[in-house]
């Protein structure tokens, strides 16, 4: 018998091997690298108004062309495209922490006895709640104040309302692991329950971690734009990919067309990513009895 | 089942009280609507007894304690009063009222979005299941994904720009902005007609980003089914692929679908915020953005109640359809 | 040769994987004919499960075939899957494994049997089908069969499950019924029921039978012929006795050998590997101290343990109680080894992990040692957890697959503060002593075979020198010749270093040569506790004796007189007339 591949080679290899994931690595890649450069050697800032132009197309001076209160088009999407990969990675990684945090806590709790069916039940509850509640209008009534901060706030903010549905699958995973046969041993053995979820649970759920976080990414971004378009995100002296689009003109597709492409772009690579993972880590999805 | 539904109905009651008490005190303590009402920078100062006096019968003096006036808006719950509108409007119009105007228009649209959505999800994604790496397959996944990856506005855009672009080649084409034309008599042919064509762009938005997570998740669940021991009996018993997925599969993949459905309703109503806000459309949507940013405690409540109450029912249907699909949760 | 139902001839299937290509049957030939049964043996991975759905053509879409099938003269590789379906369910009909996952959850198990009968016959009307399903249901003993079609499988036992599924095989008489490890999923005494009723079915209708399996104890009670099975090629074919009374092949006899016989007393008699490496642990332990005067491992009072049953998500009602486990007593001395027997759901789980909990049960004590688990600080807890371990059943399971051996093995030293080196040398040592070596502790568990895991089970059990270990079930999920060897190394540990066991376990003719003494426990209570011999040479309470009566016995002889017919022939005939 060959030695088999370790986990990790069989997975690195699974997913170099789909052009998906290399499409979407090199488009990320091509974005951060433009989003950190361009503004660097570009001639217009955000900001800066040029309204003799305002409402003209693509020229060699303004790529992007201008809008209507004459600022640069290509300036602001790639200062736009700066805050939301920020805040989208930024936001995926919090979202992730918020939702094992939850999730393992409630998943290991749960088979612990009476006291750990109620805080069990209550992170349940929790969870649901969070669920219910509209989200966006509460984010709208949040955005306000907290922008007046830093627009960093924009991060907790998002992930506050971005947790539920991966919390809710974590505990579901968690409470199969400590149903496990492994994790039943450690208990047995006296292993410390924090040790144990780090040892044993966080290990073997961490694949869903990082395809969620990968994910996450975009949701992120895209939750940011959303606000950012109807007003209560990013605001002024900052500008995200969802401002520019704000100054959208039907009759001038210029003005929104680029910030879209490039919201598009970055979403669908960082998708793209997300899948290639998700087939490389768990290859099983594929089979079918019929 | 009648005891199972009333347990999950009182549950999601106290859930839509909860939201809402903390949505109340939440936009009672962070907005100043007294600062809209009255701006620093008005010109002439207002005597402060009938500044109180404003402020009082609007239920937002910032003196009188955020839990007394937390009791003064329970107190209207109760009797079915909500609450007036404040903002730079000082005509207190009840909130009640507003939302009662407002609904029809908006709940059309998440109605007739989630509807047609879930169905054609629920159908594209299990032929994508069953037809799995086929053209179709591909097609609809490409599709579905390309939705998803693109923020509602812009889908807005996109389909707005194609009907702009239809209207300047054939001088034909669908209303841009407004659900109803003040200028067509109203119950007449013309105007019923224009009505119903408003609808067709915001419908096709909001079918198209249900439909298009509604796929994915019916893809997952159906290939879920595909591989289950029950589905081979039902081939073992000599149901050929496609009888076997309709009469077995199915009903089965349809059970954890019930579920995303109470989400689908919510995930609709932020669609339909941006949709009346491009659209100009006056529903719940634009009431909340006005709401909010004109710091106006009652009304934004009553969004909120809103969509707490549509998220209530829509789960109470979720489950119900649970209920019937799945004898074992009964 | 017009009474041949089924050829097979040199069927080879493959599938794709990661890195190559598996094969998984490879240049298999046989035939079944008219009312004979073919017994297909194999252990997990020999393509016994592959080849019979290739039969029924419901191979999964990515697999290569070649070879030839004929079923009644009709190449079935010919045929198209609408052709394939009106022979599925009616000519050749198939029982499976799982009962459970098995049958549409979602509707009434009446209607799934009367759904194969309308689906090869649409002239029926519903109400005659869902008659006709009642009446199947009757014939393989179902009680209160009208009011049972009725309910949905959740509603069923495992048996009852079983049951009813082969009601749906023999549906629409079929001239071929295969039937996948259909008692698997089952306890013991349901699995000999089963059993017979699936033969009585099949002499019933004068089938041909295929029956796939890895227990040749099932298998000579039920089989004409038998084909043995290994890495997916085809070791010995032949009649029944010659397969049990002179096998050709070394890999069937050590197939026969590793089946624990209960019918014969003397261990070396049985020819079994494990027989014959307890039969040197006994002269051992002749050598201890008598029993009575070596001290008390564990000690075991009235213990009791209540579950609630409710209902409702919110407002949670107690509407009764299982009582897992309803006052048992039972200790274990030094050095010796108890057998917890019983079948699923008799609370031996539940009285394991009460022990292991090291805390104070609902009722009834626990004593370890002497010392009360009830009167335990934490600290002595975590001490004792060291002198009582755990081997579990599922060695898959078992050991987290993202650590490799040696850190598996140092984790409860870890908690004991051993120092570094004293556990490098002890993982070494423990390797050697459950049979692998010192090389073995940097893989993973993933590059070990079922045997070798619950091997690292063991090593881990032993890491801090414990007094006493609990084993569950540890050889039921090892296909048998493995098992045989894992017994044989626990048995070996035991005389070797001292340590008791409590070995729970629902099978009694794995327990019989390693055990001293055996507890059967039913429906949370203690039927009988006694020697191991007297147990089961002079059973008192009678489910001991159904317990031993059940146990399959690998001779052909002896099984066939066991047999009893089962099926009610009379409730079955009447569909013939009703067509």
């Amino acid at each position: 018998m060959p030695a088999p591949l370790g986990r990790t080679a069989l997975i690195r290899r699974r997913f170099f091997r789909s052009s998906g994931a290399w499409i979407g690595l090199t488009t990320f890649v091509l974005l951060i690298l433009v989003a950190i450069f361009a503004p660097m050697i570009y001639q217009y800032g955000p900001f800066e108004r040029d309204l003799a132009n305002s409402l003209t197309g693509p020229t060699q001076y303004h790529w992007f062309g201008v809008n209507e209160n004459g600022l640069d088009i290509f300036a602001r999407t790639m200062q736009g495209l700066r805050i939301s990969l920020v805040i989208g990675i930024g936001t995926a990684i919090l979202t992730s922490l918020l939702a094992v945090l939850v999730g393992t806590v409630a998943g290991y709790v749960s088979s612990k006895g009476k006291w750990g069916a109620i805080a069990d039940g209550f992170l349940v509850n929790l969870t649901n709640l969070f669920l219910v509640v509209p989200a966006l209008l509460l984010m709208m009534l949040f955005s306000p104040a907290l922008q007046q901060a830093s627009w960093l706030w924009m991060i907790p903010l998002l992930s506050l309302f971005a947790w539920m549905l991966t919390a809710r699958v974590l505990r579901a995973m968690t409470q199969q692991l400590v149903r496990t046969e492994y994790v039943e041993a450690a208990k047995f053995m006296g292993v410390n329950p924090v040790v144990n979820i780090l040892r044993h649970i966080i290990p073997n759920i961490a694949s869903w971690i990082i395809i969620d976080t990968t994910l996450g990414v975009s949701a992120a971004i895209l939750g940011e734009t959303g606000l950012s378009f109807i007003g209560f995100g990013i605001q002024y002296p900052q500008v995200s990919l969802g401002t520019v689009l704000q100054d959208y003109n039907i009759s001038a597709p210029y003005t929104w067309i680029p910030p879209a492409m490039v919201l598009a772009a970055l979403v669908i690579s960082i998708n793209m990513m997300g899948e290639a993972l998700r087939d490389a880590l768990d290859p099983t999805s594929d089979s079918s009895r019929l | 089942m009648l005891r199972f539904m009333s347990i999950r109905t009182l549950t999601y009651l106290i859930l839509a009280f909860v939201a809402s008490s903390f949505a109340y005190l939440l936009a009672a303590g962070l907005m100043h609507p007294e600062a809209i009402l009255y701006p620093p920078i008005a010109k002439e100062p207002v005597p402060l007894e009938t500044a109180q006096q404003y402020l009082d019968a609007r239920n937002i003096n910032p003196d009188v304690p955020l839990f007394q006036r937390y009791a003064n808006w329970l107190g209207g719950l109760v009797r079915g009063d909500l609450g007036v509108t404040t903002g730079t409007n000082k005509a207190m119009v009840p909130v009640w009222e507003e939302l009662l105007n407002r609904v029809p228009i908006s709940l059309r649209l998440v109605l007739l979005g989630t509807i047609i959505g879930t169905v054609l999800g629920v159908a594209l994604g299990m032929v994508s299941a069953v037809r799995r790496r086929s053209i179709d397959d591909r097609a609809f996944t490409f599709g579905s994904f390309l939705i998803l990856a693109l923020p509602t506005p812009v889908i807005i855009l996109i389909v707005q720009q194609i009907n702009q672009g239809v209207l300047d080649l054939t001088g034909w084409g669908l209303p841009a902005i407004n659900p109803i034309n003040p200028l067509l008599e109203p119950g007449s042919w013309d105007a019923i007609s224009y009505q119903i064509k408003a609808l067709v762009m915001p419908t096709i938005v909001l079918t198209a980003t249900a439909a298009a997570s509604y796929s994915r998740y019916m893809k997952v669940t159906a290939l879920d089914v595909l591989g289950s021991d029950y589905l081979r009996t039902a081939r073992a018993k000599g149901l050929r692929r496609g009888q076997a997925m309709t009469r077995h599969g199915l009903r089965m993949a349809l059970i954890p679908m019930g579920q995303y459905f109470a989400f689908a309703v919510g995930a609709a109503f932020a669609g339909s915020l941006f949709v009346e806000l491009m659209f100009n459309w006056q529903g719940i949507g634009r009431f909340a953005i006005s709401s909010i940013s004109l710091a106006d405690v009652n009304g934004t409540v009553g969004v909120v109640l809103y969509t707490a109450v549509l998220t209530l029912l829509s789960a109470t249907l979720a489950d119900f359809l649970q209920g019937v699909l799945d004898p074992r949760v009964r | 040769m017009t009474d041949t139902v089924l050829t097979v001839n040199d069927l080879s299937v493959s599938f794709p994987s990661e890195t190559n290509t598996v094969h998984a049957v490879q240049n298999l030939s046989y035939e079944v004919r008219k009312g004979e049964a073919l017994a297909i043996v194999g252990e997990s991975g020999s393509g016994k499960s592959v080849s019979s759905l290739a039969v029924m053509g419901l191979l999964p879409v990515n697999a290569s075939v070649s070879g030839r099938i004929d079923l009644l003269g009709r190449n079935m590789f010919e045929l198209n899957d609408r052709q394939l379906s009106t022979l599925r369910g009616n000519t050749v009909s198939m029982v499976f494994q799982d009962p459970l996952s098995a049958l549409t959850p979602v509707y009434e198990v009446g209607r799934q049997i009367s759904e194969v009968v309308r689906i090869h016959h649409p002239e029926v009307s519903q109400a005659k089908a869902d008659a006709r399903s009642v009446e199947l249901l009757d014939s393989v003993g179902i009680p209160d069969p009208s009011r049972r079609a009725k309910q949905y499988p959740h509603e069923y036992s495992g048996g009852m499950r079983q049951r009813a599924m082969i009601a749906m095989a023999i549906a629409n008489e079929p001239e071929l019924i295969i039937a996948d490890e259909p008692t698997t999923a089952l306890d013991v005494t349901i699995q000999a029921q089963v059993m017979d009723l699936l033969k009585s079915a099949q002499e019933m209708l004068g089938a041909a039978t295929v029956l796939i399996t890895h227990d040749m104890g099932v298998v000579a009670g039920f089989a004409d012929r038998v084909l043995v099975m290994k890495e997916s090629r085809m070791v010995e074919e032949g009649d029944v006795e010659e397969i049990f009374y002179r096998p050709r092949e070394k890999y069937t006899r050590d197939l026969l050998a590793a089946v624990p016989r209960i019918d014969l007393d003397d261990p070396s008699e049985s020819k079994s590997i494990a027989g014959s490496a307890m039969a040197k642990v006994a002269e051992v332990s002749e050598t201890l101290l008598p029993r009575e005067k070596r001290p008390v491992v564990l000690e075991v009072t009235d213990l009791e343990r209540i579950f609630p049953i409710t209902k409702g998500a919110l407002i949670r009602k107690k509407i009764g109680e299982q009582r897992a486990v309803d006052g048992i007593s039972f200790d274990i001395r030094e050095g010796e080894c108890l057998a917890l027997v019983g079948e699923s759901g008799s609370g031996k789980t539940t009285t394991l992990l009460e022990i292991m909990q090291l805390r104070k049960p609902q009722k009834g004590t626990i004593r370890i040692n002497g010392k009360d688990t009830s009167s335990l600080t934490r600290a002595d807890r975590a001490t004792m957890r060291s002198d009582v371990t755990v081997v579990f059943q599922d060695p898959m399971a078992a050991l987290d697959p993202r650590m490799p051996i040696s850190d598996i093995l140092k984790e409860p030293m870890q908690v004991q503060g051993y120092s570094k080196e004293r556990m490098n040398e002890r993982v070494d040592w423990l390797l050697t002593t459950v049979g692998l070596t010192p090389e073995h502790a940097s893989r993973y568990p993933a590059q070990f075979s079922g045997g070798q895991r619950q091997r690292v089970g063991v090593a881990r059990a032993l890491a801090c020198e414990p007094k006493l270990i609990v084993l569950d079930e540890p050889t039921s999920a090892l296909d048998v010749t493995v098992q045989a060897g894992v017994l044989k190394m626990l048995a070996d540990l035991r005389s070797r270093l001292g340590v008791s066991f409590l070995f729970v376990s629902h099978d009694l003719s794995v327990v019989r040569h390693i055990s001293d003494r055996i507890a059967v426990m039913k429906s949370g209570k203690l039927v009988e506790i006694g020697d191991t011999a007297n147990v089961f040479d002079d059973p008192r309470h009678a489910y001991s004796r159904e317990l031993l009566a059940a146990v399959p016995i690998p001779d052909p002889a002896k099984a066939r007189a066991h047999r009893s017919t089962t099926i009610d022939a009379e409730a079955f005939s009447g569909f013939g007339e009703s067509r």
